[in-house]
């Protein structure tokens, strides 16, 4: 049986992830317009299949994932069919595009030989935690970058900080960011189609909190 | 054949899978089948003439008879409902995103070869 215990995610710069989130979207969607058509470009510009699966989320516990031929993601039906669920099934649909562009070495340079499925047991049990974790990480910086345009975002903190200014409330921002952030978090995310919880990781990994000339 | 004529329609068209599952009033996962040729074209006329309005097909034109066609032709087609082992392992994830980026347990993955030998 084959070993996998040894497979090694490769080290990449976060500034190179965010690179090629940047040059995707400006190769395949008009950059600088929001929200990013992830499904779009997923289908009609990269030529992967988006396939629906009933049960997924409920009986497998997963949310979407790459298919191990890379030619499709793989999403939890009824969610896709829920609109609750929109900004989240963006993020994970990123994410897996993520994988796509990042790590498809994954296969090649670890010679994974997966003909039956008990070796797939193998593989999945064997594949080491933390090196999973490191493909994970990368795939959400590449999916909040590809969403998440930088030029966008600066754009939106800075009409937080107007708003903010208009109404007296920029002494705020110097007394208690974290605070201000969370009440802005809905408007920051609405044009992007993201979840709170993105938004919040966005302006943090880009620095853009508190915004300039305020606070920090 | 007829999936492939749908889905180029309506990837030209910008409609995402989603949206035309909707507009439809078809369940995502079935029309997901028709189009990759897991599940047979509809035959109701009704149903057809509803598709071609979405991807804007005039009544009576050339595409509008290649649509009824193709329906027509691929309902004597036996969809292979029937998986492989080798196609049930290209269907396994390669990556997959859970929450809290927890690995799936064998017992999820075992189940999710039930589901994928079923559904395809």
């Amino acid at each position: 049986m084959t070993d996998f215990s040894n497979i090694k995610c490769r080290y990449i710069l976060k500034k190179e992830i965010w690179s090629r989130a940047d040059e995707l979207v400006k190769a395949h969607w008009c950059y600088g317009e929001t929200p990013v058509d992830i499904e779009h470009i997923v289908e009609s510009k990269i030529g992967l299949e988006i396939i629906p699966l009933s049960g997924l989320s409920n009986i497998c516990g997963i949310d979407a994932y790459l298919k191990s031929d890379f030619s499709g993601i793989v999403i939890d039906n009824s969610r896709y069919n829920d609109e609750r669920y929109d900004s989240r099934l963006r993020f994970s649909i990123a994410h897996e595009l993520g994988h796509y562009v990042l790590h498809e070495y994954l296969y090649s340079d670890n010679n994974l030989n997966i003909d039956e499925p008990r070796e797939y047991y193998n593989f999945i049990t064997n594949f080491p935690e933390n090196e999973y974790r490191s493909f994970e990480y990368q795939a959400n910086q590449f999916a909040g970058r590809l969403l998440v345009p930088r030029e966008n975002l600066v754009e939106e903190v800075n009409n937080i900080s107007n708003i903010l200014e208009k109404n007296n409330g920029a002494h705020l921002l110097s007394v208690n960011p974290d605070y201000v952030l969370e009440r802005a978090t809905p408007l920051l995310c609405k044009p992007f189609g993201v979840s709170e919880d993105v938004i919040k990781r966005r302006v943090e990994e880009e620095e853009l909190w508190p915004p300039t000339g305020f606070g920090r | 054949m007829f999936g492939e004529f749908v889905k180029e329609k309506r990837l030209l068209l910008k409609i995402s899978l989603r949206q035309f599952a909707r507009d439809l009033g078809e369940d995502p996962s079935n029309w997901s089948k028709i189009e990759r040729s897991a599940a047979s074209a509809p035959q109701d006329e009704a149903k057809l003439a509803k598709i071609a309005m979405i991807l804007q097909i005039q009544k009576d034109s050339d595409e509008w008879n290649q649509l009824f066609d193709m329906a027509s032709i691929d309902a004597g087609r036996i969809p292979d409902y029937l998986m492989s082992d080798k196609e049930i392992l290209k269907s396994l994830p390669a990556f997959f995103r859970t929450v809290g980026s927890i690995k799936p347990k064998p017992e999820e993955i075992e189940k999710l070869i039930d589901i994928i030998r079923k559904e395809g």
